[in-house]
């Protein structure tokens, strides 16, 4: 089996031996540049302080930042678009967002919630334009990555993948708004009253959204259970 | 299962290809970070760990100068050169009084764009975060978040264009009448009156296009080669929309720049190619053997200097760990001559700080490098026996009034034969 890249252990908190956590890493000829050095300041620096010195022009910050809230928004994305190039798009559009916003960013907003927010809103998005469109839910990488006996970052994670591919199914087969909904609350760990003010929806709407998401989820999983 | 379990089974999903994608977003993120108006950012723009940095580059230079003979710190970096037969002492000037081997500057700095003539005489064009010459140097286009504009050496304005997004990697056609540019993470191209402007293609990567010199296209077509998203180079006939060509990349590259009419040369971090756009294959022609390569410039002879930077050169390292290298690379072979197939690489440079990306003078004899830590820019020459030309005190120049934390002025151009 080949080793995890330093970007994957970087990227994947399952791999990097964390929850979520960015790994230690001294590797210098990683693709993005002094990620050891900036995973240590990514422990004592908070966003608050990190987006300060990100609107001075400090590009570590923004590093520190993209390392830090990457991996939620881009796996997010695909959890609600489950399209890896799309998810791709998004998140980066969500951080180009923030990137064009550093001026007037209000610093007392957590930067987290709020990029996942753009996230979030702009996968549901693009799921219902491709809904019109009425195109079918097809993932290229994810059948190059089966053929192939999996890219680098599935192979370091091929049990994972055992794991949850129920799971990712179950999700898939809800649709959008509802994958929205589960993401927010179980991924993002929004409370039903956050993702009502994400999603412009009544609270109560998003309640009955998430129970019959649950629901669903259930049957999926009972059914699929041998 | 319950909330918990499904907390934990989302949070395990492996997105497929996530590595990759994280690599190529951050160099988007980052670039639109680069693009930023620096005006918005002032002189805040440097981290305080760079401030504190440029402090202690400062402090060395003052001590330099009170302990040694001016220019002393220069010569002991470059006795720390590869190749040091071929270093001398520079004479370290306090001031840009000329431009070594003539012609004249773009010059970026936090106050704006700058152009420098060749008598080391500036004036400033305004409030701009990039620019790029016209071929006879008639004209600048600038660029100020989506807008992108043709001005004047003295700064009269010809034209102004919106642009989707923020505007970067303008350049002008060798022909005159295109200019391309990036912006909203695709290609335009607008004529050089500022009209007709049209997306020539969507999600191109974040490198610069590059304009096949006139005198390699017999048709005399307007023909651009860039980089998409997918790994691929295509070369286009911008005023037909037609894509003459397309060829895969083995990297993604930082810099694309002609070699002949059938051969681009790609610039990769681990890699310098030479890429076949008529079928043929691909060769690899320079790999760094430590480090990656930070940046690159083109001479008009095909030549390529590329900037390596070493272990511990990454952002957040102390001045004293980074060691950079400007290396030259001929491309080897002409088209249609296998029997030289080797290409040729010399380490023109090689020491302890940190460097600005290089830039070929327009007749191929001097490249310039701004040394971020040492407030220099150095003027080195490709070929044996002649000696480099330190100019000290830049930012000075380039910020009447600012401070020391303003970022290294960069060059952004440099016109003309």
């Amino acid at each position: 089996m080949a080793l995890p890249s330093p970007i994957a252990l970087a990227l994947d908190p399952v791999a990097a031996g964390g929850s979520g956590a960015i790994a230690e890493i001294a590797d210098d000829t990683s693709p993005i540049p002094g990620r050891g050095i900036l995973a240590g300041l990514d422990r004592r620096r908070s966003d608050q302080r990190l987006m300060r010195a990100a609107q001075d022009g400090s590009e570590e910050a923004l590093e520190v930042l993209f390392l830090r809230h990457w991996p939620t928004a881009n796996r997010a994305a695909y959890l609600v678009v489950r399209d890896a190039a799309a998810a791709e798009d998004i998140a980066q559009e969500a951080f180009l967002s923030a990137v064009r916003s550093l001026d007037r960013f209000d610093r007392r907003r957590p930067f987290g919630p709020w990029l996942h927010r753009i996230v979030v809103n702009r996968a549901i998005d693009w799921s219902r334009a491709r809904r019109l469109r009425g195109e079918v839910g097809v993932d290229p990488e994810v059948g190059a990555a089966t053929a192939s006996g999996g890219d680098e970052q599935a192979g370091a994670a091929g049990s994972l993948r055992v794991l949850s591919d129920d799971v990712g199914e179950a999700i898939a087969a809800l649709d959008p708004e509802r994958r929205a909904i589960v993401v927010l609350r179980y991924l993002l760990e929004f409370t039903p009253g956050e993702i009502a003010e994400t999603l412009g929806l009544p609270r109560g709407t998003v309640n009955s959204r998430l129970r019959r998401a649950l629901d669903q989820l259930g049957e999926q999983l009972e059914e699929e259970r041998p | 299962m319950n909330e918990e379990r499904l907390g934990e089974e989302l949070r395990r999903q492996v997105v497929p290809g996530e590595s990759d994608a994280a690599e190529r977003s951050w160099e988007v993120v980052r670039a639109a970070m680069a693009e930023r108006d620096p005006a918005l950012v002032g002189a805040r723009r440097r981290s305080r760990l760079a401030v504190a940095l440029g402090a202690m580059a400062s402090a060395g230079v003052v001590l330099a100068i009170a302990l040694t003979p001016a220019g002393a710190e220069v010569r002991e970096w470059m006795a720390d050169a590869v190749d040091p037969a071929e270093v001398r002492a520079p004479a370290d000037r306090r001031g840009l009084t000329g431009v070594p081997s003539g012609g004249r500057l773009l010059v970026g700095s936090e106050a704006g764009q700058w152009v420098v003539d060749e008598d080391g005489s500036r004036r400033l064009l305004g409030e701009y975060s990039g620019a790029a010459w016209s071929p006879s140097g008639m004209f600048v286009a600038v660029a100020r978040e989506r807008e992108l504009s043709a001005v004047e050496p003295d700064g009269g304005l010809r034209w102004s264009i919106s642009a989707p997004g923020p505007v970067a990697d303008q350049t002008w056609a060798p022909g005159c009448c295109r200019i391309a540019y990036r912006s909203d993470g695709g290609l335009f191209v607008v004529d050089g009156a500022g009209a007709s402007e049209r997306r020539l293609a969507a999600r191109v990567a974040p490198v610069r296009p590059a304009w096949m010199p006139v005198a390699y296209d017999d048709a005399s077509r307007n023909v651009l080669a860039y980089a998409d998203r997918d790994g691929l180079v295509h070369v286009r006939d911008v005023d037909s929309g037609e894509v003459l060509a397309s060829a895969p990349l083995a990297r993604r590259p930082i810099a694309l720049s002609w070699l002949d009419r059938d051969r681009i040369l790609v610039v990769a971090r681990d890699l310098v190619e030479v890429v076949r756009v008529d079928g043929g294959p691909a060769q690899t022609v320079y790999r760094p053997d430590r480090g990656r390569i930070e940046a690159a410039s083109a001479s008009v002879d095909g030549n390529v200097a590329v900037l390596i930077g070493s272990r511990g050169s990454m952002s957040g390292s102390a001045p004293g760990r980074v060691r950079s290298s400007l290396v030259l690379v001929k491309a080897g072979a002409p088209a249609g001559d296998p029997s030289v197939r080797t290409s040729r690489t010399r380490t023109l440079f090689s020491g302890l700080g940190r460097y600005d990306s290089p830039v070929f003078s327009p007749d191929g004899q001097r490249i310039q490098l701004g040394l971020r830590d040492l407030d220099q820019w150095l003027f080195v020459s490709p070929k044996r026996g002649v000696d480099p030309i330190a100019v000290g005190d830049i930012t000075r120049q380039f910020e009447p009034g600012g401070g020391a934390a303003a970022p290294l002025p960069r060059v952004d151009g440099w016109c003309c034969d």
